[in-house]
C-alpha cells in the first residue's frame, strides 16, 4: 500500500500533468481532458473547438464588416426590357442583428474555452496529487446532483440574452445610426454618425427646447400623479377605516371600481367627459353658474385634467394596500395614545402614518417610476395634446414615452427615439437600482 | 416597463425570423446579399414584348379592407382564379398599416404580393424599397386613369402603383334642416348657420375638424394657397405661407363665430354623433364615408364647396388609393397581373356598383354600372375641382407644423405670424432630415 502511494506521487512529482494538460487545452479545446484521459469530454470540448473555429473563421469576419460597414451594396431597381427588377443588397439592420448574436455566440464560447483550460488545469493538479479524474459518468452524476439549477436555468437565461439583452443592445446601436423614415432598409443602407443623434437632442435649436420641456413635465407629472395618488388612497384608507363607519366594505367596493374598469376605457370615456363642449362635466358647472373649463383644450388645464384622471384611477390600489398595512399596526397602540390623551389628528401623525410610510416607501418610488413612464394615461387622455409649435414632434402634455412613441411610430425618427430611449432607460435604472439597494429584503439577501 | 419601442418590437420579430432562416449565428455568411431569396433573379426576363406569364404554381396574398370592400374582393378573386388558375388569399390589413407590417412581415415571407396603399404613404414605401415598379402594364395605367392618380402612383418619375380610387371631402347636408336656404357661397353658410346655430343645445349648422389641417388646406386653396409648389411636386416651394394661405386661414379663423368650440373639442366622434341625431345642418366629411351617409334616417345631399369671400371655389384636397406589389414578392408575374386585373376600368366601374368607391379612371360619371345616386355624382363632381393632395415624402412634416398653425389661430393668433413660424418649422424640418 505504501509502496503504491510512494509511486503515486513519484511519478506525480515526474509528471506535471496539470502544465502539459494547460498547453493542450490551450491548443485545442478537449486536448487536455483527453490528455487527462477524460475522453467522453474531450470529444465534446473538441467538437466545441470545431464549432468554433468555424464561426469565427467564415462567420465572424463577415459579422464584423457588417457591423462596422452595415452593408456596403445598396438595394437598387434594374431594368430589364420593359421589367424592373429589384437587386437586393445589403440589409443594414439584419446585419447588425446577425453580427451581433455572432460576436455574443463568440463570447460564449471563448468563454467555454477559458473554462476548458481552468477544468484541465484542475484535473492535472488533481493527478499530481494523486487523485483520479472524473469519469465522464461521474461528471454528469455531479452536474446533475449539484449543479443542477444551473442547468435549469441556462436556457431562460440563454432567451434572456438573446430576447432581452440583444433587442436592448440593438436599440441602443440603432441611437447611433441615420435610421430614420427617410433613410430606412431593405432601399437605404444605414451608416454609423456616432453622436450626431444625441448631440442634436441636446444642442440643436427646436430639439433641445422640446427634449428639456418634456423632460421637466415628465419629472412634474411623476410627482404629481404618485403623490395625488398615494394620499388620496391614504386619505380614503382613513375614511373608511374610521371607527364610526359603517358599511366599510360598501365603501371600499365602491371605491375600488374605478380600478376593475379597464384604463383603456376609463381614459376613453374621460375623454368625453371632459370634452369642453359636450362633455357632462362642463354642461355640469354651466348649471351650477361656473364658467366652462377648458380641460382638454388649454395646456395647464390639460396637465390638471391629467393628474385629476391619474388620481381617479390609481388612488384605490394604494387605499387597498394601505388599509391592509393599517390592520397590521397594533391596537394597543391606538388604546395607550387614548390614555394619554392623543386627538385623532395626532394619532395619525404619530402612528398611522410613520407605519404605513415605512412599508409603503419602496412602492412609492416603484410606482413614481412607474408613472414616469405612464404611456396610457397620456396617450388615450390628451395624447400630447394641446399642440405646441414651438415643440418638434410633441404637444404641450407629452412624456418622455409618449414623445418617444410619436418620433417612431409617427414621424419614423428611430434613431432620435432611441436616444429618448437610451435616456429613459438611464432615469429609470438610477430609481430602480436606488430602489432595489435600499430595500430591506435585497439587504437581508446580501448578508446571509 | 412598457416600452412601445417599434424599434425593440422590431429586432423581436427580426430575432424570429433569423430562427426561421435557421442557424442564429449568421446566415448564408458566404452572399452579403442574406435575403436573396425574395428577390426575383430567377424568373424567366420576358423580352421587351412577351407577354407576361405568370409563375408557375403561383399563389398571391392580399392585403386590403376586407370589411366595405368585400362585395368587390370577393367578386373580383372569383374573376382572376378562374381565368389564371392562381390562388388569392386576402388578410384584412388597414392601407395605412401595410408599410409597417410589410417591412417585417415582408423578409420573413409571410407579407403579401399585393396591398394597398394612399398617396401619403406612396413616397414612403417607395424610399423603403418595398414596392415594385408598375413596368409591364404601365401604358395602360396611365391611359385610362386620371393624371392625377397616376402622379400619386408615381415616385421620382417611376409609376409604382395601380390606382383605382379617389377621394375628397365636401359638404353633405341635412336636407330636412337646410330646407330652401340658399347655400351658394360660404357667407350664405355662415349666415345660415347664425341663424340656425343653438349652442346651448348642442345644436349646429356647419361643423368640421379644423384641428386636422388637412382639412383645413381647403380654405387656404381657395385664395391661392398650396403646400408645396407646381401642383404639389416642388419642396422647394413652400405655400402654406403665402398670402393666399393667410388670407385662407383668416377666413377658417373667422369661422370660429359659427364654430364656437375649442379645438381639442370638435372631434370626429362628437361631429358625427351630432349629425346622427339631426343637430347638424351641414357636415364637411370625405368620400369615404358615402355609405354610411346614405344609409342616414334623414334624406342627405352632397353640396360641392362654395366660393369663398373674395376668392374662388374652396377647394378640398383630393388623395388617391392604389394597390401595390411588394418588391418580396416571390411570384413578382403573377402579382403584377393581379394587381392590373383588379384595377382596371371595368373593375373600377364595378367596384363603385358593389362597394360605392370612386374610380381614378376618367370617366364621365355616366358609365353603365356608375352609381347614379347624388352623393356619387356629387362626389365625383367635388373631385373634378379638388386640389392634389402632396404625395411628397415631406409632407409628413407639414401636419404637425400646419395642426399648430391652425390652433395658435383658432385661439386667436394672428394667421401671418403663426403660418411664417409653420413654414419656417417645415423648412427645417426638411432640411434636417438625412
Amino acid at each position: 500500500m505504501q509502496e503504491l502511494i510512494a509511486k503515486q506521487s513519484k511519478s506525480g512529482a515526474a509528471k506535471p500533468y496539470s502544465t502539459i494538460a494547460t498547453i493542450l487545452s490551450v491548443l485545442a479545446m478537449g486536448l487536455g481532458q483527453l490528455y487527462n484521459r477524460q475522453f467522453m469530454k474531450g470529444v465534446i470540448l473538441l467538437a466545441v473547438h470545431a464549432f468554433t473555429l468555424y464561426t469565427v473563421i467564415f462567420q465572424l469576419p463577415h459579422a464584423v464588416w457588417g457591423l462596422a460597414t452595415l452593408g456596403e451594396t445598396q438595394t437598387q431597381l434594374k431594368k430589364v426590357g420593359r421589367l424592373y427588377q429589384q437587386v437586393m443588397g445589403d440589409h443594414s439592420v439584419f446585419l447588425m442583428i446577425e453580427g451581433l448574436v455572432t460576436i455574443f455566440a463568440v463570447i460564449i464560447l471563448l468563454w467555454i474555452y477559458v473554462l476548458g483550460i481552468k477544468d484541465s488545469y484542475r484535473t492535472g493538479k488533481l493527478r499530481e496529487q494523486g487523485g483520479v479524474p472524473n469519469t465522464f459518468r461521474q461528471t454528469v452524476s455531479f452536474v446533475l446532483s449539484y449543479r443542477f439549477p444551473y442547468l435549469i436555468l441556462a436556457l431562460p437565461l440563454a432567451g434572456v440574452f438573446f430576447f432581452t439583452i440583444m433587442p436592448i443592445v440593438f436599440m441602443i446601436l440603432i441611437a447611433f445610426t441615420d435610421y430614420t423614415a427617410k433613410n430606412m432598409p431593405p432601399a437605404h443602407l444605414l451608416s454609423w454618425t456616432g453622436f450626431d443623434a444625441f448631440r442634436d437632442v441636446f444642442q440643436m435649436k427646436g430639439w433641445n427646447t422640446t427634449f428639456y420641456k418634456v423632460t421637466l413635465w415628465t419629472f412634474l407629472w411623476a410627482i404629481l400623479a404618485t403623490l395625488t395618488g398615494y394620499f388620496g388612497g391614504f386619505g380614503a384608507a382613513l375614511l373608511v377605516q374610521q371607527k364610526r363607519i359603517r358599511f366599510k366594505s360598501f365603501w371600499r367596493t365602491l371605491f375600488i371600481l374605478p380600478y376593475a374598469i379597464p384604463m383603456f376605457v376609463s381614459m376613453l370615456i374621460l375623454q368625453n367627459m371632459f370634452n369642453g363642449q359636450f362633455g357632462p362635466i362642463n354642461q355640469y358647472l354651466e348649471l351650477l353658474g361656473f364658467n366652462r373649463i377648458p380641460w382638454l383644450s388649454d395646456p395647464t388645464w390639460a396637465k390638471v385634467t391629467l393628474v385629476i384622471a391619474n388620481f381617479w384611477v390609481a388612488f384605490p390600489v394604494s387605499m387597498l394596500m394601505i388599509i391592509g398595512i393599517m390592520s397590521t399596526i397594533p391596537k394597543d397602540m391606538y388604546e395607550a395614545a387614548d390614555i394619554d390623551g392623543a386627538s385623532s389628528f395626532q394619532k395619525t401623525r404619530l402612528i398611522t402614518f410613520p407605519s404605513v410610510m415605512y412599508s409603503m416607501a419602496p412602492l412609492l418610488i416603484m410606482s413614481f417610476v412607474g408613472n414616469m413612464n405612464n404611456f396610457n394615461v397620456i396617450f388615450l387622455l390628451t395624447n400630447g395634446n394641446p399642440i405646441n409649435s414651438d415643440l418638434q414632434f410633441a404637444g404641450d402634455t407629452d412624456i418622455l414615452i409618449t414623445w418617444l412613441y410619436k418620433l417612431s411610430m409617427g414621424y419614423g425618427q428611430y434613431n432620435y427615439a432611441s436616444v429618448i430611449g437610451i435616456i429613459i432607460f438611464i432615469i429609470l435604472s438610477v430609481f430602480a437600482i436606488w430602489n432595489v439597494r435600499r430595500t430591506k429584503a435585497f439587504k437581508e439577501d446580501t448578508s446571509s | 416597463m412598457k416600452k412601445k419601442l417599434g424599434a425593440v418590437l422590431l429586432s423581436t420579430l427580426m430575432m424570429f425570423t433569423l430562427a426561421a432562416c435557421g442557424g442564429n449565428a449568421g446566415t448564408n455568411s458566404a452572399n452579403p446579399a442574406s435575403n436573396a431569396e425574395g428577390t426575383p433573379a430567377n424568373t424567366a426576363e420576358p423580352a421587351a414584348n412577351d407577354e407576361l406569364k405568370p409563375e408557375p404554381g403561383a399563389e398571391l396574398r392580399f392585403w386590403t379592407f376586407t370589411t366595405d370592400l368585400k362585395p368587390f374582393t370577393d367578386y373580383a378573386i372569383k374573376e382572376f382564379e378562374q381565368k389564371y388558375n392562381i390562388k388569392v388569399t386576402v388578410e384584412d390589413v388597414g392601407y395605412w398599416d401595410s408599410i409597417g407590417r410589410l417591412s417585417t412581415d415582408g423578409p420573413a415571407g409571410v407579407g403579401a404580393d399585393v396591398f394597398g396603399l394612399q398617396t401619403p404613404d406612396v413616397a414612403n414605401a417607395a424610399q423603403s424599397g418595398l414596392i415594385l415598379p408598375n413596368d409591364y402594364f404601365e401604358e395602360e395605367t396611365k391611359s385610362i386613369n386620371k393624371p392625377d392618380t397616376v402622379a400619386a402612383a408615381t415616385h421620382d418619375g417611376i409609376l409604382y402603383g395601380y390606382p383605382w380610387n379617389v377621394y375628397t371631402f365636401s359638404l353633405y347636408y341635412n336636407k330636412d334642416l337646410v330646407k330652401d336656404a340658399k347655400l351658394e357661397t360660404w357667407d350664405d353658410i355662415i349666415a345660415f348657420s347664425k341663424k340656425f346655430n343653438d349652442v346651448k343645445n348642442n345644436k349646429y349648422g356647419f361643423l368640421y375638424e379644423p384641428k386636422t389641417s388637412a382639412f383645413d388646406v381647403a380654405f387656404m386653396t381657395g385664395y391661392g394657397g398650396y403646400i408645396f409648389g407646381d401642383n404639389e411636386t416642388n419642396v422647394n416651394d413652400i405655400g402654406i405661407n403665402n398670402e393666399g394661405s393667410v388670407k385662407g386661414l383668416k377666413f377658417i379663423q373667422s369661422l370660429k363665430d359659427i364654430i364656437p368650440l375649442e379645438l381639442a373639442d370638435a372631434t370626429t366622434n362628437l361631429k358625427e354623433g351630432l349629425w346622427g341625431q339631426g343637430k347638424l345642418a351641414i357636415n364637411m366629411d370625405g368620400s369615404w364615408a358615402i355609405g354610411e351617409h346614405s344609409k342616414q334616417p334623414f334624406p342627405v345631399g352632397v353640396l360641392p364647396m362654395p366660393k369663398l369671400p373674395g376668392g374662388d371655389n374652396a377647394m378640398p384636397l383630393a388623395g388617391s388609393t392604389g394597390y401595390y406589389v411588394s418588391s418580396y414578392t416571390k411570384y413578382p408575374n403573377a402579382a403584377k397581373i393581379f394587381a392590373n386585373f383588379i384595377t382596371t376600368k371595368e373593375m373600377q366601374i364595378k367596384n363603385n356598383e358593389l362597394t360605392g368607391a370612386l374610380p381614378a379612371a376618367d370617366i364621365t360619371g355616366t358609365e353603365q354600372g356608375i352609381r347614379n345616386d347624388e352623393l356619387t355624382q356629387g362626389f365625383l363632381k367635388q373631385i373634378a375641382s379638388s386640389h392634389r393632395f402632396p404625395g411628397l415624402f415631406e409632407t409628413q412634416y407639414v401636419w404637425p407644423a400646419l395642426d399648430a398653425a391652425v390652433a395658435e389661430v383658432w385661439n386667436g393668433g394672428d394667421p401671418k405670424a403663426a403660418l411664417d413660424k409653420a413654414a419656417d418649422k417645415l423648412k427645417s424640418n426638411i432640411a434636417n432630415q438625412k
